[in-house]
């Protein structure tokens, strides 16, 4: 347990907007540990929970580049943080900053990847828009990180897809099923393609996940960047339509030559 | 013999010849995106006191000496929640204490549950442990003078797949909460 404790987010470079309260509930968690009367509430101003903001607001501008480290004060920064704080009376804290986060650090970390479909399930038509629908869903995975317990959210926020036949689609929605829909088969979509070509075709989708840390504080914190997942192929038969006039339609009689 | 009279033209296509009229197939049904793990909060809310009574029933059987009776206890937690358990379960089991008395939950107050996403129900809990005995292993009490017999918890759960009621004790602070003051 880190007891009493100051987490600092956000890189205590504290000219920035900061909100400070002095909160009642203990740092640490308590299970099995309060029978012996662990957690108990100190209400003497000796646990102060700090949170901040970077001024460019939810997004904070973490360099990508910077070698992340383990748990390192950011206590000395450009600007003595006396002159614009209120942590820097008598302290009886230890001052930890959590480490800041790249999208790299994430690599253990692994969402799930999107499903893919499509309607006519398995099959197109060439010169009809064939739809194609990747799905994926917000996960939570908690783990370590750089020597701390951390939550990671992953969202989907942008879906790649990969017809097969040379040409991707970079989208913010994953597409949706004409039978979700209500709408006829072979209506254009945001995800379906229409093929010019006979041929089988293995289609792909990417998902680009947003990432976001918490180590604890119930402050999600964005990494910037995007953690991908990659579907299984899905099999597209694309085939030719040719009109023809017949007798009777494959309902009425099944074993009709091309039926 | 005249042909025979052509009941109807049928134009088909091909491919909805084959998908529509005689393989049988059906139109797929993609699952939804984003579907969230519960149809309502009242339906979050329930399985998350579902969980903690789950929890404080698997924490009222442990047996001390018996780290077997832990498991269930680490089977309803996760991350934060779960560290915390193992870490103090294994060291009053590796001091040789022994515990006796129960947790009693008093109150229970849904607070937030995050609809859009699969993520976390919080609800806010009030226990009483005044009747938790723990003794060393020559019977001396290790029991704080200052031990409250109430603890206003705020409670976290994460959504869990494996577990029955879809969600885990992820975390588990202490609040002050007027209402349940001793």
């Amino acid at each position: 347990m880190r007891g009493l404790m100051v987490s600092v987010i956000a890189s205590i470079l504290i000219a920035m907007p900061a909100t400070a309260s002095a909160t009642t509930q203990t740092s640490e968690n308590c299970g099995s540990n309060t029978w012996a009367g662990a957690c108990s509430i100190t209400n003497s101003g000796g646990t102060v929970d700090l949170s901040g903001s970077t001024a460019s607001g939810t997004e904070p501008d973490i360099p990508q580049s910077t070698p992340s480290s383990g748990p390192t004060p950011h206590a000395e920064s450009q600007r003595d943080p006396c002159a614009t704080t209120m942590v820097c009376r008598d302290m009886p804290y230890e001052i930890v900053s959590v480490p800041d986060v790249t999208i790299e650090d994430l690599a253990s970390f692994r969402p799930a990847a999107p499903t893919l479909t499509g309607e006519p399930l398995g099959f197109g038509v060439v010169g009809l828009p064939a739809n194609v629908v990747a799905a994926a869903s917000e996960q939570r995975l908690s783990g370590e990180l750089l020597g701390w317990d951390v939550a990671v959210r992953f969202r989907p926020a942008g879906y790649v897809l990969d017809y097969g036949d040379g040409t991707t689609l970079r989208t913010a929605t994953g597409g949706t099923a004409w039978a979700a829909t209500g709408q006829p088969q072979f209506t254009p979509t945001a995800t379906s393609h229409t093929y010019r070509a006979r041929g089988t075709y293995s289609v792909s989708a990417r998902v680009l996940y947003t990432a976001a840390v918490d180590f604890g504080s119930g402050l999600w914190r964005p990494v910037p960047g995007y953690v991908t997942a990659d579907s299984r192929a899905y099999r597209i038969e694309v085939l030719e339509a040719r009109t023809a006039l017949v007798d009777r339609t494959c309902a009425e009689d099944p074993h009709t030559a091309g039926c | 013999m005249l042909p025979r009279i052509v009941s109807g033209l049928v134009a088909l296509l091909l491919a909805g010849a084959m998908v529509a009229g005689c393989s049988g197939r059906s139109a797929p049904e993609p699952s939804a995106p984003s579907a969230p793990a519960f149809g309502s909060d009242d339906e979050a809310f329930a399985a998350a006191e579902e969980t903690y009574r789950a929890y404080v029933d698997a924490l009222n059987q442990v047996d001390l000496s018996d780290p077997a009776t832990f498991e269930p206890v680490f089977a309803w937690t996760t991350g934060e929640a779960k560290a915390t358990e193992h870490k103090s379960l294994s060291q009053m089991h590796a001091d040789g204490w022994n515990v006796s008395g129960e947790t009693a939950i008093l109150k229970w107050v849904p607070e937030e549950h995050q609809a859009s996403a699969l993520g976390a129900v919080v609800a806010i809990a009030c226990t009483d442990i005044s009747t938790i005995a723990l003794v060393d292993g020559a019977g001396t009490s290790v029991v704080s003078p200052d031990r409250p017999d109430r603890n206003a918890l705020r409670l976290t759960f994460d959504v869990a797949p494996k577990s029955a009621t879809g969600l885990s004790l992820a975390k588990s602070v202490r609040i002050e909460d007027a209402a349940c003051a001793d």
